[in-house]
């Protein structure tokens, strides 16, 4: 870190201190003092289009935008006089000129809630009573600071439709003052890229690519563009100003996937859920939340999915019941079996201490049967690579201080932006200090495009990519650091020509070169591995390709966990204490050959065939749960308390929630229930002891480096001597021209079971879990069109896909992305690579 | 639908041969842009897909420079293209009446176009070459110092097809 020198200025003659690089505008933000800025934002590069931060400094003969202009020492700034605020005034009644202004003057506003007369003055949306943003507009803000009176042009309303085609997020282009936060928080920030300006002069909007609505322009809902947007331009659709209404506020954390993001709900009175948004607004621009918390979350909060009531099944049908009655219901059955004919298998949705609390349990009653269901075993292969080969990786850490725009970024098979966006927003930010990246990925990947260097090499033919790349860097002398085994693997690679290894991974070898040149020049690189990395059948010979090149670099790895609470999980599974179910069909087999009569799920499973009892103990009522003999609804419900662990290993805190008359029970009382009835009580699961030993546990996590044996450092050998050049090449024999590779992308839109492209209204338009990319070249070639729907035949299924031509996966590769909702999708995406035929659809 | 394809392949296979020529450099998109335009006439949205993969450049972005500049088109335009500059050297020097003529023997108005025809009339701001207004650019060729009576003189010879060069009488 380089020392920041501190600056002295003074502003409106109040001294100032503050740090070298930092703008004036920001300055006095600092130190209380207020600027006018409508297009500043913190965070986002500045562009000074408003023009009301103009300020003087002494000396200079002209006036200067505060956002532009760094602060300088012994700067003298003046802010505010009759001059400024004369100009101010002007440029902000030219802004107002094209925004109905009359929620600004309208003295009847005070009124309004009850007259609503500025319906009839205000033009669009309905006047300031429908108006989204107010109360809280930056221009009201602006309007009060300059004290504006009148406005001395003639109101221009510019007539653009409104965008009412996408779910989720309206825009009203009548409102938008064109200050361009927008545009720069969907790119800059987000690296999104889907909103910008269209046309030019007084005809200039925002804009999609061919003005296209947001659903069919690659946006992924993340709506950054509401947090940053000054006016009420950028809206949440359907939400208008909170006037009047009582809100209860409630914090929690998402588990939806491996970030575990902090948001906060909106509560009506009736318990339905207003709105959800990230909780920590103090940074508008970095905000973290993604379309599945924000909007996902939202319909299902409040709905009657999440909040069942507990029921067995009869005769006739289910039948409603109280607590006590279903776990007697529960207890009963699990006392009179046999504990080798009962399984225990839960999902890593729950806060930890229920997931101690039910494994704790579990162990008690059947001592084998306690399984996570973990179909991807993502990080239990990462270890059982590490164990077998007796060597340990060394991990990055993702402390603030641990990241820099020095670093670089190599990211294998993940494409960060849906799997884990707070990650990617972190990168992101190092991308813009300077930081490098490339992208290696055989499938769709969103983020490749803001990569120095994207590899694309054939599906399953990552480890040759990356060992073609280590193949060029070992002629570049001293570009790999020595350790044992570096003469060998020079050796066994020198066995190919550098063009042979390339094509037979499917690249060119310019962009091979131009990987090996880009690695050697720079340093401190960091391989984060998605899942999908691991997720195939030669994930061991992807691992110690990686393993070479990561250690050859001295980089450090980021296996990037999707699933909350995985990296606590497959740390207990190392030590034994929990046991992994992988495929639901082997326990849908154990189950017909009668293996397993009872099965008490905590959570949800994608099992569609019934033993004799099923329990279902899951926060919502989903399909599992309508097959059960009973189902108890959870209480890991967002707002009840608990810890979870993020994708780095990070500890986040669940705040409880004030009690409510119709909660239900909390999980870790009804595990000592049942303990109680079932006479295992000896050992009650006392809540504060399993969250002081998840406090240790984890602060062990993040101290040591997970790897067991961290000395051991050797190069590995690749097992391709053996092979001819001619069938390095795989899978490039293919019978017939409708046969594809296709690539089983991981979907984290089942949400404790529930689909939410079905529950959530909207949703599917948004993320489409049944469209399948294809690359527009085979979609010529096979005579299809977009959004034509095709069927894919897998192994003896078939599945029914919807056609979206994609440039960014290559041709002959297919990328479907499945809710894994049975065992033969669950099958398939455990394989991660099928090949499969695509015919036209039968109707 | 299937022609629209077959026709947009086709203006894939023209892309793909200029984008062979030029460095996927940011720096070389707006020539590679005025390439497509000057090579197909307008920007099929495969092309622009394809431009923005190639130079790693998002496609909102190019769509955004597409519609900034008037040298791009995203419509198939017509044939014949007819700029008569309305920029304020060439106004004062009657470039107006120019364009009213233009649009009465044409039967277009001025900034609109005949399929039938395969003429577009555009009126443009300065083109830079004030000296020479009032200017008429057709199809690409420069007219300079536009009289009233030329104006039959060109759309003529547009509508026998004759090619015209232009004269650039300085």
């Amino acid at each position: 870190m380089e020392k920041k020198s501190i600056i002295k200025l003074k502003i409106n003659d109040l001294p100032v201190e503050t740090r070298a690089g930092v703008s004036v505008l920001q300055a006095a933000r600092e130190s209380g003092i207020y600027i006018p800025a409508l297009c500043e934002l913190e965070g986002l590069p500045p562009v000074s289009s408003c023009r009301l931060c103009l300020i003087k400094i002494l000396g200079r003969a002209s006036f200067v935008p505060a956002c532009v202009t760094r602060v300088e020492d012994g700067m003298e700034v003046v802010t505010s006089s009759d001059e400024l605020e004369k100009l101010r005034q002007a440029t902000f009644e030219m802004i107002l000129s094209e925004h109905p202004y009359f929620c600004l003057l309208c003295a009847e506003k005070s009124d309004c809630d009850e007259m609503k007369v500025t319906m009839a003055k205000a033009y669009d949306p309905g006047g300031c009573v429908f108006c989204p943003k107010d109360g809280h507009c930056d221009l009201q803000q602006v309007a009060s600071y300059l004290n504006l009176k009148k406005v001395s042009f003639k109101f221009k309303d510019r007539g653009h439709p409104q965008w009412l085609r996408d779910p989720f997020i309206s825009h009203n282009p009548n409102l938008c003052i064109l200050c361009g936060r927008c545009v720069s928080v969907c790119g800059d920030i987000r690296g999104e890229n889907v909103l910008t300006f269209v046309n030019r002069g007084e005809s200039t909007a925002i804009g999609t690519f061919y003005n296209r609505p947001l659903k069919e322009s690659d946006c992924s809902f993340c709506a950054a563009c509401l947090d940053v947007c000054p006016t009420g331009a950028m809206s949440e659709k359907g939400l208008f100003q909170d006037k009047g209404e009582k809100l209860d506020s409630m914090k929690f954390i998402c588990t939806l996937c491996g970030c575990g993001c902090e948001l906060e709900a909106e509560i009506r009175e009736d318990g339905s859920c207003r709105r959800i948004f990230p909780s920590d607004k103090s940074q508008p621009v970095f905000m973290s939340g993604c379309l599945r918390g924000r909007f996902g979350l939202r319909n299902l909060l409040g709905g009657d999915k999440l909040n069942d009531a507990p029921s067995i099944r009869t005769k006739d049908g289910r039948e409603k019941v109280s607590f006590e009655q279903a776990l007697s219901v529960l207890a009963t059955s699990l006392k009179n079996v046999n504990s080798e004919e009962t399984a225990l298998v839960f999902s890593e949705t729950a806060p930890l201490e229920n997931l101690m609390a039910f494994i704790e349990f579990g162990q008690k009653l059947a001592l084998q049967n306690v399984f996570w269901y973990y179909p991807e075993e993502f990080l239990a292969r990462l270890t059982e690579f590490e164990q077998e080969n007796h060597l340990g990786f060394d991990h990055y850490s993702l402390s603030p201080e641990g990241l820099s725009g020095r670093d670089s970024f190599f990211i294998l098979d993940s494409d960060l932006k849906s799997e884990a966006v707070t990650l990617w927003l972190e990168i992101k930010k190092q991308l813009r200090a300077g930081a490098k990246m490339v992208v290696l990925d055989t499938g769709f990947n969103s983020i490749e495009a803001q990569a120095e260097l994207r590899l694309k090499p054939l599906p399953g033919k990552e480890s040759l990519a990356i060992l073609s790349i280590l193949r060029l860097l070992l002629d570049k002398p001293d570009s790999l650091k020595f350790y044992p085994g570096l003469k060998e693997l020079a050796d066994r690679l020198s066995h190919y020509k550098p063009e042979d290894l390339v094509e037979a991974s499917g690249l060119d070898f310019f962009s091979v070169k131009t990987a090996a040149d880009l690695l050697a020049g720079n340093k401190s690189w960091r391989f984060i591995f998605g899942q999908r990395f691991l997720r195939q059948e030669n994930w061991q010979e992807n691992l110690l390709a990686a393993w070479n090149l990561n250690l050859g670099l001295s980089g450090q790895v980021l296996p990037l966990s999707t699933k909350i609470n995985e990296r606590f999980l497959a740390d207990r599974a190392r030590s034994g204490q929990v046991k992994i179910i992988n495929k639901i069909k082997s326990l849908e087999d154990r189950i017909k050959e009668k293996k397993i009569k009872n099965l008490y799920v905590y959570g949800d499973l994608p099992l569609q065939e019934k033993p004799e009892f099923l329990a279902v103990h899951n926060i919502s009522f989903s399909q599992l749960a309508g097959l059960s003999d009973v189902f108890i609804p959870a209480s890991f419900l967002p707002g009840e308390g608990g810890h979870f662990m993020d994708y780095a290993g990070r500890l986040k805190t669940n705040h409880n929630r004030l009690p409510q008359e119709n909660q239900p029970q909390s999980d870790l009382v009804i595990f000592n229930k049942l303990r109680e009835e079932l006479g295992i009580a000896e050992c009650p699961a006392s809540v504060m002891n399993i969250i002081e030993g998840i406090r240790q546990e984890t602060s062990l996590i993040s101290d040591l480096k997970p790897g067991l044996e961290p000395g051991i450092k050797r190069y590995l050998l690749p097992e391709i001597v053996h092979k001819t050049r001619d069938n390095l090449s795989g899978h490039e024999s293919r019978s017939s021209e409708e046969e594809f590779i296709i690539i089983v992308e991981q979907n984290l839109d089942l949400c404790y079971g529930l689909e939410l492209p079905k529950e959530v209204p909207g949703y599917r338009q948004a993320r489409n879990p049944d469209i399948v990319l294809m690359n527009p070249e085979d979609v010529s070639r096979l005579g299809l069109e977009a959004g034509q729907e095709v069927a894919i035949r897998l192994e003896n299924q078939t599945l029914v896909r919807t056609i979206k031509p994609e440039f960014g996966i290559r041709p002959r590769v297919l990328v479907i992305r499945p809710l894994i909702t049975d065992s033969f999708l669950s099958h398939i995406y455990r394989q991660g690579l099928v090949s499969g035929v695509v015919e036209l659809k039968n109707d | 639908m299937k022609n629209n394809t077959a026709g947009g392949s086709k203006a894939l296979t023209v892309a793909e041969n200029i984008l062979k020529g030029i460095p996927a450099k940011r720096k070389n998109l707006i020539f590679f842009l005025h390439q497509v335009q000057n090579q197909l006439g307008y920007f099929p949205e495969e092309v622009v897909l394809k431009t923005a993969r190639h130079f790693s450049v998002s496609p909102a972005e190019i769509f955004s420079i597409l519609t900034f500049y008037s040298a791009f088109k995203l419509d198939q335009s017509c044939a014949h293209h007819i700029k008569v500059c309305q920029g304020t050297a060439c106004h004062v020097r009657g470039s107006e009446a120019i364009m009213k003529e233009f649009s009465r023997l044409l039967g277009i108005e001025p900034g609109g176009y005949d399929r039938r025809k395969g003429i577009a009339l555009e009126a443009v701001n300065c083109l830079g070459c004030c000296a020479i207004g009032p200017v008429v650019v057709v199809d690409g060729h420069y007219h300079a110092r536009v009289h009233l009576k030329e104006v039959e003189e060109i759309v003529a010879g547009l509508m026998t097809g004759e090619k015209s060069n232009g004269t650039c009488k300085i």
